[in-house]
Formats: structure tokens, C-alpha cells, sequence
């Protein structure tokens, strides 16, 4: 093949290794077919430019923001971003997601994440929630984020993350100066060093810390920004930024003395369709239905008793469930999502002539009311789930001084048969706690069941 | 370099902003001519402005951008080869290297000079013509498109866009040639 057309081929993207290898021989040795490339590389990047601006008259998107993240060092910078980044947002829109960052190690890690996680995947924009253990992640510019969980880090730029929960200790190497670390109450810039960086999202603040460097800590709502160096420190958030001399003060756990929990009564139960005992274990409150019929479906009933309570001081109220593992089916046969409603009722669960639960006597959802929904993928096996929507907390405030019963049910069906049993950690499991009731007096307290 | 001593502390994000986007499409050539694809100069261009952006205050003069943020580009480009490991889809380093300096020489004028000349040969060509040329920019698959569209095979049609890449080229080589007189101002 001509090496004008060798050419155009590497620059379109449709020349193969071993024309690229051939054309790479040639160049070496012939100045005058560097000078082409050169030539042609700057009108590849004219027609593009001409392509972009075509698209955009077109009506295509080119808002750079929704696309791809840039810093925001001013508002001028942010301005030269905008227009620097408009080609990069366009192009974005028609190519294959680019690689940010790659997923290094993992020690006893398990995710929540869209993402890969396998240690060596390469990992493009986008979510990763550490739940458990630690993991390393090496951004493409060389800036390497040791996540501790549980964490949330939003993978944006290979020059760019945004931690959003959690702890993370970042290492900066020099070509990677410059890279910025986001949190929801504002940002760090690094200029070459190691710092450690936690989100409370509880408190609301995230502190910064040098161990080694420098770097710079902007509160973009007030403008404030500070030079940290040394073993200095600072910490954010809504009020405005805080330098403080020295490494961060460790952190105290603030009493709950605004938070009540309440156990389950101790004869929380399943019942299970074909009311064949053992289909249940007291360790565990299942929810399952099936595709059709309810001859293996599952549900489960637990009360909370308020009489002894005195609750007119508080205001918001939460449900907590600890999913566990039973090993029982497979969550392949369900939709990646799955829907569980709860059911209230004032009242025992349970009437004195009812001895045995059985499927058909139980408390139905007609009998109820519905009180609100959570969802669960089907690839999480264990933590904390439940409502706090505003008729839950209507429901516990009206029942006040009386027993209430809950009816837990699985509204999603499975896809096939012998789909996963969802099983929630009674009284008696040896590992996680039985169905709580969290109430608390100011609103807008915690109410994060992964607390 | 002769305005250095007057503006050396005169430079300000305002100055940043307006260099940059001056002569972003130059080092996005620039770029073009060490990476292998669009990707990787999109990264590149977007990790060099925040360096640039760091490191603004050591550029003494306005002439001196260009020159001083190819050396980070450059920098930067070789680094995400390097990243890219055993690629064969890229050059070798020697090849890298001797492209580098090449094309750093290329200066502000004729980037500008070569765009110009670019827009006034683009629209010489027919309009399918123009859309070929302009499609492994708008669009994942949209040469197959048009071959399907067109009922050519995507083969003959990227052997057509060769060919009318070439033929663009030679006009924009022609009428810079030519532009010394016709776009002097």
C-alpha cells in the first residue's frame, strides 16, 4: 500500500498492527513522510473540529457538564474548561467510554458497582461503592486512591474523582500533579504528595490531610481556599472551610442520645405457601414469590410493642432489616432488581387461637397498610435495609402506646423457578440483629441504615 | 521573547483562558500526531490544561505558551503511550521521539494558516463527499452507515475516503503555498 494512504488508515483508525508496524519502519527513515503525518495529523484534527461543529449545529448535546467533569478553579478556568472540553463532551457522546482508572488490588473487598470489579479491570467513568474490605484504585494520570470501606468514589477524569462517602489516602506522583479529589462539600487540588481525605456524610464535612506534599483545599460555595503542607490539615463543610495545624483530631462518635431503637417482639416468623415447616428456620424472615402460584412463596411477620414508649418527642422513624445469607436459590433467576413492600397493622401479629402460622390465616397486605418499599439487586447478599418514608412514621406515631405488626412481602417476582429466598436476619441469628425500630427526635438526624 | 520583561508579571487567569483556547486546536494536532487515537488526545489535552493551568506562573511571555505547552503535551503524550504498554497500535519510541520534535516546530501561524485552508478545500468537495470525509468524527460506525445507506461495501468506501483525504490535503498544501499572497492579513 501507498504510504499516503498507510496514512490516512492510521489516522481514521482502520490500519491493523502490522500496517501500523510498517508504517512505523518507513518513518523512521524517510523525514519527508514524517512531515506528511505531521501534515495530515493537523488536518485529522481540522475535519474533526469541522465534524464537531457540524454535530453541534445539528442540535447534538454540548453541555460539557453532563458528559465529563472539569475543574473548577474559578470561574474563568471553568469558562476555558467549557470551551476546551466542548470537543472532548461532543466527541464523548458518539465514542466508546474512555478508560479512567484502573482497579489495582483488592483486599476482602465486596461491591456495589456497575463497574468492574475484579482486580486488573480497567475502569471507565462512572460509580464505585466499596462495602466491605479496601481496594486500590490507580487513576490513568498515574494518582493512585487506596478506598477504605464503606466508601463511595465517583471515578469522573483519569485527573479527577469525587469520594462522596468513606475514607481514601491518595498518593500523587508527579505527572499527575494537578489531580483533584472531590468531595461533596468541596475539593482538593494536589500538587505532587500523599493526603488522606474523609466524607462524614452523617456530619455533613470532609476533612483533608497531608501526610507528605502539599495541597490545596477550595470551598467552592464560600471561595475560601487554603495551601496545606506538612501534616496540616483542614476541614469543610457547610460553613465554610477550617485550617488546623497539625493532623486531624480523631473522631468521636456523638452520642445517640436523640435516637431510640426498639427490638422486634421475639415472635417475629415466616410462613411459606405450602405451610410446610421446613421450608423455614427461625434464624432467618424470608421473602420470596414465584413466578406463579404461591406454593413456595415466602413472608414474613414481626411487631414491634410501643406501649411501654413514650414517643411525642420523635419525629422520624425508621425500619431496619439485615439482609443475610441462606444460600437458598439463585439470585440469577431474578430480575436485577428487587422490590419489597411493608405491610402495618396496630395490633399483635399473632391472635391467641392461632397457634401455628399458617400461610392462609396470617395478616394479608388487603388487611394493611402499605407503609413503603425498598429494593435490593440481586447481587447484594448482606446489609441493612428498610422504610422511613412518611406513613411509616405517621403509622408508629398513630400507634403509639400499642403493639403494631409488620408484614414484610417481596412484591418482584422471580424470572425462573428456584430463584433466591431474600432472608433477613431474625432475633436468634448468631451474626446480625432482628428487625429494629430507630426513632428519633430532630429529622434530620441520621437516618442512614448503613450506619 | 522581547515582550518578556514587560508582561512577566502581568499574565493572569484572563491571559490563561484566552491562550489556551487560541491554541488548543494546535496542541490537539500536535497530540494528533504522537497518540493513536482521539481518546487518549482528549485525555491528554484535558490532564495538560490543568497542568498548564498549575504551572501558568513560570511561562514568562504570551509568544511562549505554545512552545512550553507542547513541551507538556509532549510529556504527556509519550506518558499515556507508555501507559498503553506493548500496543502495536502504536509508533515506536524512536519514531515518537523524531515525530515530537517535528512537530513542535510547527508554529502558531501555519496552524492557523492550514485550518483556514482546510475549510475553503472542504467545501469544494460534493456534499456526500464531504459528509464521507467528515464521518469518523460523527460517529461511532457512521462510515458503515453510509456504505450501507449507499450500498457500497464499508471496504470500498474507506478506500474512497483515502483517496478523497489525499486529494484534500493536496489542496490545503496548494493553497497555503498560495495563501503567503491570497490570506496575508
Amino acid at each position: 500500500m501507498e504510504p499516503d494512504q498507510l496514512i490516512h488508515r492510521y489516522l481514521i483508525g482502520e490500519a491493523s498492527g502490522d500496517e501500523i508496524a510498517a508504517l512505523d519502519e518507513l518513518l523512521a527513515h524517510d523525514p519527508a513522510l514524517r512531515r506528511k503525518l505531521i501534515f495530515e495529523a493537523g488536518t485529522d484534527a481540522g475535519l474533526r473540529e469541522i465534524a464537531l461543529e457540524r454535530l453541534s449545529d445539528e442540535g447534538g448535546d454540548t453541555s460539557p457538564s453532563n458528559v465529563i467533569g472539569f475543574p473548577q478553579m474559578g470561574a474563568l478556568l471553568v469558562m476555558a474548561a467549557a470551551v476546551t472540553f466542548l470537543g472532548v463532551a461532543l466527541w464523548t457522546v458518539f465514542s466508546k467510554p474512555q478508560i479512567v482508572a484502573t482497579l489495582v488490588s483488592s483486599e476482602d473487598a465486596s461491591w456495589e458497582s456497575s463497574l468492574p470489579t475484579m482486580p486488573g479491570s480497567e475502569l471507565t467513568a462512572g460509580s464505585l461503592k466499596l462495602t466491605s474490605g479496601m481496594a486500590t484504585i490507580r487513576f490513568r494520570s498515574g494518582a493512585e486512591v487506596v478506598l477504605e470501606a464503606p466508601a463511595n468514589l465517583v471515578l469522573e477524569t483519569p485527573m479527577r474523582g469525587k469520594l462522596l462517602s468513606g475514607a481514601a489516602v491518595i498518593d500523587v506522583p508527579d505527572e499527575a500533579i494537578g489531580f483533584v479529589m472531590e468531595t461533596p462539600d468541596g475539593f482538593a487540588v494536589d500538587y505532587g504528595t500523599r493526603f488522606a481525605v474523609s466524607v462524614d456524610q452523617e456530619e455533613e464535612n470532609s476533612a483533608f490531610e497531608v501526610l507528605e506534599g502539599e495541597i490545596k483545599v477550595h470551598h467552592p460555595s464560600s471561595g475560601q481556599e487554603v495551601h496545606l503542607s506538612g501534616r496540616q490539615s483542614s476541614t469543610i463543610n457547610g460553613a465554610g472551610l477550617m485550617k488546623i495545624d497539625g493532623p486531624l483530631p480523631e473522631k468521636i462518635i456523638a452520642p445517640s442520645g436523640d435516637r431510640m431503637r426498639i427490638s422486634a417482639n421475639p415472635d417475629a416468623f415466616s410462613v411459606v405457601g405450602n405451610d410446610e415447616t421446613e421450608y423455614l428456620h427461625s434464624d432467618f424472615l424470608m421473602a420470596k414469590r414465584s413466578r406463579s402460584g404461591t406454593v413456595f412463596d415466602r413472608r414474613s411477620l414481626f411487631s414491634f410493642d410501643l406501649s411501654e414508649q413514650n414517643l411525642e418527642s420523635y419525629t422520624a422513624a425508621r425500619l431496619r432489616l439485615n439482609l443475610v445469607p441462606a444460600g437458598i436459590g439463585f439470585a440469577a433467576h431474578l430480575p436485577v432488581s428487587n422490590r419489597f413492600l411493608v405491610y402495618g397493622k396496630a395490633g399483635e401479629p399473632l391472635r391467641a387461637e392461632q397457634l401455628k402460622p399458617a400461610w392462609g390465616t396470617i395478616l394479608k397486605p388487603e388487611d394493611c397498610e402499605l407503609l413503603g418499599a425498598f429494593e435490593i439487586p440481586r447481587s447484594q447478599k448482606r446489609g441493612t435495609f428498610g422504610i422511613d418514608t412518611p406513613e411509616f412514621v405517621a403509622f408508629i406515631k398513630a400507634n403509639a402506646s400499642n403493639n403494631v405488626s409488620l408484614l414484610l412481602i417481596r412484591e418482584t417476582a422471580e424470572l425462573e423457578r428456584g430463584g433466591l429466598v431474600h432472608t433477613f436476619a431474625n432475633d436468634s441469628h448468631p451474626e446480625a440483629s432482628g428487625p429494629i425500630l430507630e426513632l428519633y427526635q430532630n429529622p434530620n438526624s441520621d437516618h442512614d441504615p448503613n450506619k | 521573547m522581547a515582550d518578556s520583561e514587560q508582561s512577566q508579571k502581568q499574565l493572569s487567569e484572563g491571559d490563561f483562558m484566552r491562550l489556551l483556547m487560541k491554541h488548543e486546536p494546535a496542541l490537539r494536532a500536535f497530540s494528533r500526531s504522537l497518540l493513536p487515537n482521539w481518546n487518549l488526545v482528549d485525555e491528554v489535552i484535558q490532564e495538560s490544561s490543568l497542568t498548564l493551568w498549575e504551572k501558568f506562573s513560570q511561562l514568562e511571555s504570551e509568544s511562549g505558551f505554545l512552545p512550553w505547552a507542547k513541551v507538556v503535551v509532549r510529556f504527556k503524550c509519550l506518558s499515556a503511550i507508555r501507559d498503553l504498554g506493548r500496543d502495536r497500535h502504536v509508533f515506536s519510541e524512536g519514531v515518537l521521539e523524531l515525530l515530537a520534535d517535528e512537530a513542535a516546530e510547527m508554529d502558531a501561524e501555519e496552524h492557523v494558516a492550514a485550518m483556514q485552508a482546510l475549510r475553503v478545500c472542504l467545501a469544494k468537495f460534493s456534499n456526500p463527499h464531504q459528509e464521507l470525509l467528515l464521518a469518523p468524527y460523527s460517529g461511532e460506525g457512521r462510515v458503515k452507515d453510509i456504505a450501507e445507506q449507499s450500498g457500497k461495501s464499508a471496504n470500498a468506501l474507506y478506500k474512497l475516503l483515502g483517496r478523497l483525504r489525499e486529494k484534500l490535503s493536496g489542496c490545503v498544501h496548494e493553497s497555503i503555498a498560495k495563501g503567503a499572497l491570497g490570506h496575508g492579513a
